[in-house]
């Protein structure tokens, strides 16, 4: 059976609330059988554990579904869309792509599920013009907390349960880069820079590392990242930035602020073309951290650059 | 084992096929680095050369402090020689027959008994003229990469404000160590063993120097191999201002890239670019 509804769809974007292994196969196995059976092509992105749960309950026709593990190529949410761009350009659109994608999970950090969340609400917008795309984000009830839970609400026209599907009232697609970073929980070390400093302060992000232990390739992952995030500060955020540098929670927390507004939501999550001049800064910085998160308006542009001591 | 590069605060120490670019308000500045560069040629069995804009008498006063210059001169041991005489002054050089005859000269040492040349240049009235930028920068970059070759070491004195800053700093970056004054931007690109080495850091506002670096150095060399194993940092602006030169030499035979540093691998991979 091969329907040929899949041109007519568009871009369909929810969530599904579960509790328990069981509620979970229940909602999205017979989701992916489906698209399967339809003839789609099926991406699952999902914890390890979940996507041996689904590979197992699929049986033989799991053959037929690519699957990624969300810890590789999610760890950082910003990485998902560039991800999910590569995927559909290498998909036959006409016959329909349909995913399963659990970025936010009980394991992920407060900070993490704030950037799922936006990385979710951004995905909306990415993916708007898609005519064929279906996709569909578990989120478990009974390991999120509520404000996951009214993040996914936030992120997503339409919610599911066990009980049938509705339309978010929460469903928002306003300012995304909107509102402010908490402020650091701890002493940090600050330097204001401008272009005559730069070398200055990949030094001291240097030996900010080294002092909290990060192995040698995410100390120098984290430099570039800085730099590059510190020179964006230099040439558009007002020839001048603050550096900010921490560590909470065994992360090394990198704070870039400048007086400069960011306009476009989706900086940093499209892969940058070769004649593009400029947006490599952000999405280098997005793919060399562990997590990225940007915040930008009237008040100026708060980056904060975070790696994890253990690598 | 890369030859010595970077910043440097003495004109001691650069080894005999150090080539330092020492930017300097007054004279006598230049003479200081001089004597204790010209310490260690003599230390070394060099023989010295003294080539500036002042009359011989006041070069014979100025390196005073040597010793008995008089006699240093009488033996072969130091050659003191005004620019005018060499040069025409306001003119670009014919960097070419330069390097030839600074080869030529270390040879002649060598057969003199000397292990080599140790040369000491105050060039300010060399670099006057705008018109003699190019040529000079291209003589500099040439020299270097003879001289790690031949056994000749250099000490080139440039006044700032003589010439532009800019110039001053494209001079230092196409020199394997440059003092403070003459620093502009952190990396320096040499000779050494046939190949051009990068050293130092870059980024987006040192990435224009590079570009003219590049252009100056490879155009003056014969050779199109290319070491990065003393490069510290490069971000992507001047990975990829890298990535276009290596590209535009491909054209003319290629360029051979070797000893990349991690760095550089991260962002072939990140930008899907190739060196």
């Amino acid at each position: 059976m091969k329907p040929q509804a899949a041109q007519a769809r568009g871009f369909r974007h929810e969530a599904f609330f579960y509790s328990g292994d069981e509620e979970f196969l229940a909602g999205t196995v017979p989701y992916l059988e489906e698209g399967i059976c339809a003839g789609e092509t099926v991406l699952v992105v999902l914890p390890e554990r979940r996507m041996e749960l689904v590979r197992e309950a699929l049986g033989a026709t799991s053959n037929e579904v690519e699957f990624w593990q969300m810890g590789d190529v999610g760890r950082n949410p910003a990485r998902l869309i560039p991800a999910w761009r590569d995927f559909l350009r290498t998909c036959d659109l006409q016959r329909g792509v349909r995913g399963l994608g659990e970025p936010v999970s009980p394991d992920r950090s407060a900070a993490e599920v704030e950037e799922c969340e936006l990385h979710e609400r951004l995905f909306n917008l990415a993916f708007a013009k898609e005519r064929t795309l279906t996709v569909m984000c578990p989120y478990d009830t009974s390991g999120l907390g509520d404000e996951a839970l009214m993040g996914a609400e936030r992120s997503h026209p339409v919610c599911a349960g066990p009980h049938g599907r509705s339309a978010s009232p929460r469903y928002s697609l306003d300012s995304p880069l909107a509102g402010e970073l908490a402020e650091p929980g701890r002493p940090a070390v600050t330097l204001n820079f401008d272009k005559s400093d730069l070398a200055m302060v990949r030094h001291l992000v240097g030996q900010c590392a080294r002092f909290a232990g990060l192995d040698p390739r995410s100390n120098e992952d984290l430099v570039l990242a800085v730099c590059e995030v510190a020179t964006n500060s230099i040439q558009h955020g007002g020839g001048k930035g603050e550096l900010h540098i921490w560590d909470e929670d065994g992360e090394l927390i990198c704070a870039v602020r400048d007086s400069g507004r960011i306009d476009d939501p989706l900086v940093g999550r499209e892969r940058p073309r070769p004649e593009q001049e400029r947006g490599r800064g952000l999405w280098l910085a997005n793919q060399l951290c562990d997590l990225v998160q940007v915040r930008s308006g009237s008040c100026g542009t708060d980056v904060r650059l975070r790696m994890r001591f253990d690598g | 084992m890369v030859r010595q590069h970077g910043c440097i605060n003495s004109g001691s120490g650069l080894g005999p096929d150090g080539h330092a670019c020492w930017g300097f308000e007054q004279p006598e500045e230049f003479v200081d680095a001089t004597l204790e560069f010209f310490t260690d040629g003599l230390r070394s069995n060099q023989r010295l050369v003294y080539l500036s804009s002042e009359p011989v008498a006041e070069q014979r006063e100025r390196l005073a402090p040597l010793g008995n210059v008089g006699a240093m001169v009488d033996r072969g041991a130091l050659h003191l020689l005004e620019l005018k005489d060499l040069y025409d002054l306001g003119r670009p050089v014919d960097p070419v027959s330069q390097v030839t005859l600074f080869k030529a000269a270390t040879e002649a040492a060598r057969a003199d008994g000397y292990s080599g040349l140790c040369l000491a240049t105050q060039s300010t009235e060399m670099v006057r003229e705008p018109c003699t930028w190019e040529a000079h920068l291209r003589l500099e970059s040439r020299a270097d990469q003879m001289a790690s070759a031949v056994g000749m070491s250099a000490l080139c004195g440039y006044q700032r404000g003589a010439l532009p800053e800019s110039v001053l700093g494209d001079l230092a970056a196409i020199h394997p160590t440059a003092n403070a004054v003459a620093e502009a931007a952190p990396f320096h690109l040499f000779g050494e063993s046939g190949r051009l080495v990068l050293g130092g850091e870059i980024d987006r506002f040192s990435t224009p120097a590079l570009i003219r670096a590049l252009t100056i150095a490879h155009t003056a060399a014969e050779t199109t191999s290319l070491d990065l194993e003393a490069l510290e940092f490069i971000d992507h602006h001047g990975f990829e201002a890298l990535a276009a030169h290596t590209r535009r030499l491909a054209a003319n035979g290629g360029c051979s890239v070797h000893n990349r540093p991690p760095i550089v691998d991260r962002l072939c991979g990140l930008l899907e670019m190739e060196l």
